[in-house]
């Protein structure tokens, strides 16, 4: 059956458009993908499509979600992007667990004390930390340092040092059940700025919920306990 | 002009920058999207160097800031590409496009200009900044100057500028001549160093001031120096004042755009884009986490799992080598060859996915915790790249295990590791089995440009280009590429006559642009080996280049712990049919360069290239890269071959730019691809050289070493 030379043009230049608009080159190999001129007309395109539509937020869960779950879960939000996901722990080397999204994000904690997260940009590579009980008694001093990566991928280094201090009681409501617990804050301050770290703790001194500074692009992650 | 894209893998390429004003704009679009409020640096002024509206002042850019301006008034169109290259200097590249001057035989006349600058005080409490410059200091005079400024903070977002100016910069209300007459520049081909001239004649006065009211905000005042009397004389201007106004908005945070009120007769505009290599337009690497340290249970819970038994079985070794391909694969990379003892394992790994090799290694060695057996405690990491094995980074696994999340992990993990040459390969090594033959390719549009055409000084032509590779064994790859333009924007324009007087071995490169479309790129069979400790070999023949085809081999010696590396190529080039088939033209010629690469640290190279090029010529290029750890690539290039001024015609000599930015930087996601341009005011024939895939040092360098050193902070990314 033959073909019109115009039928020929029109799919020639269809074929064309499909691989100008889809944006996409297409190969055997995923690097091919990463083609800078189509990386960067897609990264404005969804830069323009996310402010269009304004930033969704993840539907936050339910108890019947939770109670479904059959693995210890930590309900994670970064308030300088509007997003939230669920963690679970992929890894545990010593006292430290590797806690991961299903989309391969992961916040590295000690107890409920966040000492590095790999994905978010600016990462916290590492952290020196106090330990979880030194952060429920009022007065006490903690000290900590932060890695993180430039750049230009060099390490720097940022000191701080905290004090605790002990707010007024709150009631939290966490994936609709009511906490009754003992918040404190961790005011920090070093050579490169400042910033509160929020806990709040149970009774029987587990940590149920908490806000921590990641990096200064990041910015704080809010850490929510939602089975054990 | 040779914009090219470096193949790692078999990627697409792209060719653009400069006046591609488009590329910048485009990342100050991504950029836009993780908009900061960082502190104001200087601004630039018309000649796209710091400075006021058309004056220079005593600032310097932050270190490493890549600068493109456009700047337009009076029919003078000027586009500037600078760049600080190290806290105190900075360098410029500059087209100058002035609109009915009728100058020198063209209606339109345009001109090609480098500056440089250096900063010889900082501001202190009583001291001002304090920058001498030279503008246009090797072209043909037309805006040639030299200039001492200085500049202080009044206020934090008020400075203020006084400086002196010579040549063009002292042409208004001139003071005198401190140091003697200007003798007459002499023109000839351009592209000299007009060192006679530096700071003689008229001196003459300029200065002004710049106020911030707001951190988007700019105003501008000043008085220039220059009278624009060659404009004016030739009707392009009318000079009625030497105050110029200027309002500035900083729209983004790499663009920001001027308004200006200039001489007292004309309206003005400038966008200046702005960026630096070190500030990463997403804030950092927003790639997917890996496996975490699976660590061994203690020897006293269970003995029995350090046992080092399993050496005996026959399927072990293999068995342990596909477990440890899949899971590599599932994070990116590729087992190539292993070999298991009972206590160590050394694994060959292709990194196809991450810029920084470290972080490759240290997904590795996270893999390995997970298959390993308990009782192989050294895990040796060997980078392979075209089939060649480069370093070995031996590891100790209880401090993989140890360090994983430890404060300063990586730095603590690099004390601890050992780095070595990895020529000599274990007798046990087995490839997999499934590695080889592997075929892939890909399709992908791409950007191509014609720079500094009088009529149309920035043309850009999308086309297609259809790659493919063929690895037969390690080492050993057939590759080719065809491309197809889309848009077909060079074919409209008409080709100038050639007036080379040398063999036309690049002025006709843009009939192979237009006349071999579509057309065969390349066509390669390459064989890359090691050729001994610290040595490295590569032959390559067939369609080397869209010019020419032919054998191309080379040599390179680069041990690990040296900053120094030698090569030694030697080429047979025979130039190509322009249609892009496998047809010969009857040009041919043996070219080859002993080369010489030296890492002075803290982020420069210098490389020097000796030997004949293309057309015949002897001589010499002199390469100087700021080189950045996380990729990013700033470069200048001079080359002076036994060919004279006269006969290499416009420029003198062979020169130019060039940069490269890695699309990790770009994008916040893991990739090996990066976008390389190079730029030259003038493409002529003396000092050219062959242009093959896979040059030795370019391949190897980021896993060696070095290489593996400075982004070593991300081995635990």
């Amino acid at each position: 059956m033959g073909e019109s030379v115009a039928m020929k043009k029109l799919r020639a230049a269809g074929l064309v458009l499909a691989a100008l608009l889809g944006l996409s080159g297409c190969g055997s190999d995923p690097v091919v993908k990463d083609d800078p001129f189509l990386l960067s007309l897609k990264a404005v395109r969804e830069g323009a499509q996310r402010r269009a539509r304004g930033e969704a937020a993840a539907p936050a869960p339910t108890r019947a979600m939770v109670d479904q779950v059959q693995v210890p879960l930590i309900w994670a939000s970064l308030e300088s992007r509007g997003v939230s996901g669920a963690l679970v722990p992929i890894g545990q080397n010593g006292a430290d667990t590797t806690w991961a999204t299903a989309d391969q994000i992961a916040v590295i904690m000690r107890g409920g004390v966040v000492r590095g997260t790999r994905g978010l940009g600016e990462d916290l590579m590492s952290a020196a930390i106090p330990g979880e009980s030194l952060l429920r008694q009022g007065g006490s001093v903690t000290r900590r340092e932060y890695f993180h990566l430039d750049g230009d991928d060099q390490t720097v280094r940022r000191k701080f040092s905290c004090e605790i201090h002990e707010q007024d009681a709150a009631s939290l409501v966490i994936a609709e059940k009511r906490y009754q617990t003992r918040h404190f804050e961790e005011r920090c301050s070093g050579e490169s700025g400042e910033f509160t770290n929020d806990y709040w703790f149970l009774a029987d001194g587990r940590m149920i919920q908490s806000r921590q500074w990641i990096s200064q692009s990041v910015g704080f992650m809010k850490l929510q306990r939602l089975k054990q | 002009m040779g914009a090219k894209m470096k193949k790692r893998f078999m990627t697409a390429s792209a060719r653009r920058l400069f006046g591609g004003a488009i590329f910048l704009a485009t990342l100050s679009g991504v950029a836009a999207a993780a908009e900061q409020n960082d502190a104001w640096h200087p601004t630039l002024n018309f000649y796209g160097v710091t400075g006021l509206i058309d004056m220079p002042t005593g600032q310097s850019q932050p270190d490493g800031q890549f600068s493109t301006t456009i700047s337009d008034f009076a029919g003078i169109t000027r586009a500037t590409l600078s760049f600080q290259i190290t806290p105190r200097l900075s360098g410029s590249f500059r087209f100058a496009l002035t609109r009915d001057l009728n100058y020198y035989g063209y209606e339109d006349y345009s001109d090609r200009s480098f500056d440089v600058q250096y900063r010889l005080l900082n501001e202190g409490r009583f001291l001002p900044d304090l920058v001498v410059g030279l503008q246009d200091f090797a072209g043909t005079g037309l805006s040639a100057a030299e200039y001492v400024v200085a500049s202080k903070h009044l206020m934090p977002n008020l400075v203020l500028t006084g400086g002196l100016g010579w040549g063009r910069l002292g042409t208004y209300n001139p003071l005198g001549s401190p140091f003697g007459d200007r003798p007459p520049v002499v023109v000839g081909e351009g592209g000299q160093p007009n060192a006679e001239q530096f700071f003689r004649g008229p001196a003459a006065f300029f200065g002004g001031v710049e106020w911030q009211p707001t951190d988007r905000l700019g105003l501008k005042v000043e008085y220039s120096s220059d009278d624009y009397g060659f404009e004016q004389g030739r009707g392009r201007i009318e000079h009625r004042s030497p105050w110029n106004f200027g309002v500035e908005y900083q729209a983004r945070k790499n663009l920001r755009l001027g308004a200006y009120y200039m001489y007292g007769s004309e309206l003005g505009l400038s966008a200046q884009i702005s960026l630096n290599p070190k500030d990463r337009p997403g804030g950092g690497d927003l790639g997917k986490a890996t496996y975490p340290v699976e660590p061994r249970p203690a020897r006293s819970v269970d003995p029995e799992a350090w046992s080092e038994e399993w050496v005996e079985q026959p399927q072990a070794a293999d068995i342990l080598r596909k477990n440890t391909a899949k899971m590599l694969a599932e994070t990116g990379l590729l087992l190539e060859a292993m070999a298991v003892r009972g206590d160590s394992v050394q694994l060959w790994l292709r990194n196809p996915s991450y810029d920084a090799e470290a972080q490759a290694v240290g997904r590795a060695a996270r893999v390995l915790t997970r298959t390993m057996p308990a009782s192989v405690e050294t895990f040796e990491i060997v980078p392979v790249v075209e089939g060649m094995p480069t370093a070995k980074v031996v590891l100790r696994r209880s401090d993989v295990e140890a360090l994983e999340n430890a404060p300063n992990g990586a730095a603590r993990l690099y004390s601890v590791a050992g780095i070595v040459d990895a020529s000599q390969r274990p007798e046990n090594l087995v490839y997999d089995d499934e590695l080889y033959p592997r075929l892939t390719w890909s399709l992908a549009p791409f950007l191509s440009q014609e720079l500094f055409d009088a009529d149309d000084p920035y043309r850009v032509d999308l086309a297609l280009r259809f790659a493919t590779r063929y690895e037969l064994r390690p080492g050993l790859v057939l590759s080719g590429s065809v491309t197809k333009s889309v848009t077909e924007a060079f074919s409209k324009k008409q080709l100038d006559p050639i007036n080379s007087v040398l063999p036309h071995v690049r002025t006709d490169a843009q009939t192979y642009t237009r006349r071999a479309d579509p057309g065969i790129e390349t066509l390669t069979m390459a064989w890359y080996t090691r050729a001994g400790q610290n040595l490295y070999g590569r032959v390559t023949a067939g369609y080397l280049e869209k010019m020419y085809g032919g054998v191309s081999a080379e040599l390179l010696w680069k041990p690990q712990y040296s900053r120094l590396a030698l090569g030694l190529e030697l080429n047979y080039a025979r130039k190509r049919d322009y249609s892009g088939g496998l047809g010969f033209r009857d040009y041919d010629i043996v070219t080859g360069h002993a080369s010489a690469y030296y890492d002075l640290s803290q982020g420069y190279r210098v490389q020097l290239d000796a030997g004949r090029y293309l057309a015949g010529d002897w001589g010499a290029t002199l390469t100087f890269d700021r080189v950045f750890a996380n990729g990013w690539q700033v470069g200048a290039f001079a080359t002076l071959t036994d060919v004279s001024a006269k006969e290499f015609g416009d420029g003198s000599f062979d020169k130019g730019i060039r940069v490269t930015i890695p699309v990790s930087w770009m994008v916040g996601n893991s990739s090996r691809n990066k976008a390389s341009t190079t730029i030259r005011p003038f493409q002529r024939d003396g000092g050219a050289r062959l242009s093959v895939e896979g040059r030795l040092y370019e391949t190897i360098d980021d896993y060696h070493r070095w290489g593996l050193e400075r982004q070593w902070g991300k081995v635990w990314r």
